[in-house]
């Protein structure tokens, strides 16, 4: 029975503090996208050719979010019928876009204006051998460039 | 060339659904198919488990019962318990190849059960409960029919088909708390008796009572002493496996009406060495 109680518990905890922080990082996420949405993410690899280039540098971001237990829960119960992983799906867009937040934060430190050949690398860190999900990492990196505007 | 990043609308990538409401359908709908699941283990368990030879029953017993020597003055209340078992038996009609072997656990444990193999351990805390040979026959008789009726079988096969589905689906849940969980709610489903057997034993239990006495007196003793004790903790009745207290005697004085068989008859004392 304690066993019983301490699972609904950490169901509780991880359903409550990890909505709040799922949503607060999405807040956050929004008003830096709008913040940064001068800055142009391109993903064609080369720029095209009357596009005049002072500057060109390698720039990355990185971010890991980790499931919560709710979380967790629910997609264990989805591993068994299949379907839409809903809980996982937010958790995958907070890391890719956070990990371009970085890069574009990177990018502006260098002052560029536009960042070219934007690729994203992902991996599960596995938090135990039962081969659950424990967190997500996503690393963004692109070529940043000064353009001489005309 | 113009470059430009459109802003993209929110929600494509991730739901604006509310998380409750994807948790709400997922464990009424596993855990309602799980249910479903239980009891169709648990009946075709039922339905399997009388098939399973006596014999083999019994050799899956022996493991738990090795012979242990009581010292004398608790071999002599083995015995006796042995021959009214004995008495009993021959009444209920039991399969020739059926025996019952009685044993008796000098603890305060108030408790008597029949198990795999034909065994029927008797604490010393119920017998102290008992204060007439009838009272303990009444006992004697419920689990010898819990016997005859392949009840411990079935709740064994019930059991162990349960646990071992339940265990392979926590496996599968992947949270190791969560598992725990499951495996103890197989525990806690499987490893007693329905009241359905509970009631049929009782019957069973009733009727070898008074071919061996010629009446049933006696037959509500036990309850009513454990009514007396049972105040103090009070569950509502679906929670229990065993029929309510209250509703046992109620059923037991009905079948001795029901068959005429009378209930206020002298009953026969215990014998020295149990007073």
């Amino acid at each position: 029975m304690a066993d019983l109680y301490i699972f609904l518990i950490l169901l509780a905890l991880g359903f409550t503090i990890g909505t709040t922080v799922e949503k607060r990082h999405f807040r956050s996420l929004i008003r830096r996208e709008a913040e940064h949405a001068d800055l142009l993410l391109i993903a064609s690899k080369l720029p095209t050719p009357d596009l005049k280039i002072s500057e060109s540098h390698l720039v990355g971001g990185n971010a890991v979010i980790s499931v919560d237990y709710f979380k967790r829960f629910v997609a264990g119960l989805r591993n068994l019928v299949g379907g839409r992983m809903n809980a996982y799906e937010s958790l995958v867009d907070r890391a890719r876009r956070e990990a371009l937040l970085r890069l574009k934060d990177e990018a502006k430190q260098l002052g560029a204006d536009m960042v070219f050949n934007i690729k994203i690398e992902t991996a599960s860190i596995s938090q135990s051998a039962n081969k659950a999900l424990g967190s997500i990492e996503v690393y963004a990196y692109g070529t940043a460039v000064k353009t001489a505007r005309q | 060339m113009k470059y430009e990043n459109p802003k993209i609308p929110e929600g494509i990538n991730t739901t604006r659904e509310h998380p409750l409401k994807e948790f709400a359908i997922l464990t009424v709908g596993i855990f309602g198919a799980l249910i479903i699941a239980v009891f169709a283990l648990g009946w075709a368990a039922q339905w399997a488990a009388p098939h399973v030879p006596f014999s083999y029953e019994k050799e899956l017993s022996q493991r738990f019962f090795k012979d242990q020597s009581l010292d004398k003055p608790n071999q002599q209340i083995q015995d006796w318990l042995q021959q009214l078992a004995t008495r009993l038996v021959a009444v209920e009609g039991l399969p020739p190849d059926m025996d019952i072997t009685v044993h008796y656990q000098d603890d305060d444990i108030v408790n008597a059960f029949a198990t795999l193999g034909g065994h029927v351990v008797v604490h010393r805390g119920l017998l102290k409960e008992l204060d007439s040979e009838n009272a303990v026959a009444t006992v004697l008789a419920h689990e010898i029919a819990h016997i005859k009726h392949r009840d411990p079988i079935i709740a064994a096969g019930r059991g162990v088909s349960i646990i071992l589905a339940l265990t392979a689906l926590s496996g599968t849940v992947g949270d190791e708390l969560a598992g725990k969980v499951l495996g103890n709610a197989a525990i806690l489903t499987s490893l007693s008796f329905s009241r359905d057997q509970e009631s049929r034993a009782d019957e069973e239990g009733l009727a070898a009572l008074f071919h061996a006495y010629g009446h049933v007196s006696g037959a509500t003793d036990l309850f009513a002493r454990l009514k007396k004790s049972e105040s103090s903790l009070h569950q509502p009745e679906f929670m229990q496996t065993h029929p309510g207290t209250e509703g046992r005697i109620d059923a037991i004085k009905q079948m001795a009406r029901a068959n005429g068989w009378p209930m206020n008859e002298p009953e026969k004392p215990l014998p020295n060495f149990l007073r």
